[in-house]
């Protein structure tokens, strides 16, 4: 299981861990321990159904399950990088309303209630900003808190703007970072549309063709190819994430 | 979720305006003539503010945390604020309106090469007894019919075709991927059987 966290979510946790829920790591756990179960089955299935020898048996199950876990982990991390990223997206609401709440309250921890208290029907970043509440009531210093809070913003500029959320004039006024990240995001599906497209129409047929020529349509190593296929899809999903990701961080 | 007829930051506008004009939040709901009467009966009768907005299905659902402390105070700094903050609410609705429009373009292209390629390998994942035949065809020299409906090859299609689908549908960032990789599958199926009935009746005939 800890292979598992590290495999799939070592990045997503390092980002974005507040918005990875309890029934995410269910899931996770889920996929993991049915990954076993795949191997199992799919082993009986094709020892029974070619009598093909045991190792040949025992490797196409091992990247059967290792692919089911691999395309499965990686719709897990995706939902929650989209998540976060949708966060992120109206993130400017979330300080401008906390910097409204601190002119009118004069309290960081006051307009963090004022906040919670507004967003009581969403759920991701508001047990965040409970959590900061409780610490402050604990005692906790309240400078450290907002600088360590900050993290939760993938944008430079918001996290700027909330580390000086006390003083008044810092406030997201405009924001050039999402005009430019809006055209980076067009650019970057526009670029690798096309290497993608070719990739997943010509890859799967000529390959699968190919194969189909040279194997017998009832031999196990074809059912290498599908794997294959799901690797690189994922890789590239992953990467093209990725790209994006970093960008924003920019 | 009720929806309101405006957009987020003509709503936003609106309460601005009614703020600076003297009247309290409340008091500029009522004025500015976007809720249904639902929610205005809600807050006559006392329901709390906050829990009323929430019920408002925006595009920006944390936009109602922006009023939970106008309330609490009249300066103008806090006017000012809501209305940039409106404006940008309007810049982004603007720049993701474009964004939407170029990505429409791809998306339409993305799904007919999503029908394409499915049907293309759900046809010649109907053929595939086909394949084994001239696999034995170049062993034996002799090309034997035994169209077979199930073999490591056909599923080996099946996979490929999810896939592929999977893959194009998470690339154009499409909604309800699980029920349309559902309708493939079918799709997949209802090819795969047509394709054999055709050539086992094709090679009856013959």
């Amino acid at each position: 299981m800890k292979f598992l966290d590290k495999m799939i979510l070592s990045k997503v946790r390092k980002h974005s861990s507040f918005f990875i829920t309890e029934k995410d790591l269910i899931k996770l756990r889920f996929i993991g321990n049915s990954s076993i179960l795949i191997f199992v089955l799919f082993f009986v299935v094709f020892h029974f159904l070619t009598h093909a020898n045991i190792i040949l048996t025992i490797a196409i199950s091992l990247i059967v399950s290792i692919a089911y876990v691999f395309v499965f982990g990686d719709y897990v991390r995706s939902t929650i990088i989209q998540r976060h990223q949708l966060f992120d997206e109206s993130a400017f609401l979330i300080i401008n309303s906390l910097s409204i709440n601190m002119i009118s309250s004069n309290s960081f921890p006051k307009a963090i209630e004022f906040l919670i208290s507004g967003s009581a029907f969403d759920d991701y970043y508001q047990k965040y900003f409970q959590e900061m509440l409780f610490n402050m009531n604990l005692g906790e210093d309240e400078n450290t808190i907002i600088d360590e809070g900050k993290e939760i913003f993938l944008n430079k500029q918001y996290q700027n703007a909330f580390q000086n959320i006390k003083r008044e004039d810092f406030f997201v006024d405009s924001d050039p970072d999402f005009l430019f990240k809006i055209k980076k995001t067009i650019k970057l599906i526009e670029d690798n549309i096309i290497i993608f497209i070719a990739f997943s129409c010509l890859f799967p047929l000529v390959l699968s063709l190919v194969l189909a020529l040279i194997l017998p349509s009832d031999s196990l190593i074809v059912f290498v190819f599908p794997l294959l296929y799901s690797l690189f899809g994922t890789f590239a999903l992953r990467f093209i994430q990725n790209k994006s990701l970093s960008e924003k961080n920019d | 979720m009720t929806k309101i007829e405006c957009s987020d930051y003509v709503f936003l506008q609106g309460i601005a305006t009614q703020i600076e004009n003297g009247e309290n939040l409340e008091r500029a709901l009522f004025n500015i003539k976007f809720l249904p009467d639902e929610l205005l009966l809600r807050l006559q009768f006392g329901d709390e503010l906050i829990r009323v907005l929430s019920s408002i299905d925006f595009n920006y659902p944390s936009m109602i945390s922006l009023f939970s402390s106008i309330n609490y105070s009249d300066s103008s700094d806090i006017l000012k604020k809501v209305k940039i903050t409106a404006r940008l609410i309007k810049n982004r609705e603007e720049a993701i309106q474009e964004k939407e429009n170029l990505l429409k373009i791809h998306q339409r292209r993305i799904k007919i090469i999503r029908y394409v390629t499915s049907v293309t390998i759900a046809m010649i994942g109907g053929f595939s007894p086909i394949f084994a035949n001239i696999y034995r065809f170049m062993q034996t020299n002799e090309f034997l019919n035994t169209p077979s409906f199930w073999s490591f090859l056909s599923v080996s299609f099946l996979f490929i075709n999810l896939l592929n689908n999977y893959f194009l549908l998470k690339i154009g960032n499409e909604k309800n991927i699980k029920i349309r990789l559902i309708i493939t599958l079918v799709l997949h199926f209802l090819i795969v059987f047509a394709v054999r009935i055709f050539y086992s009746n094709f090679f009856v005939f013959s």
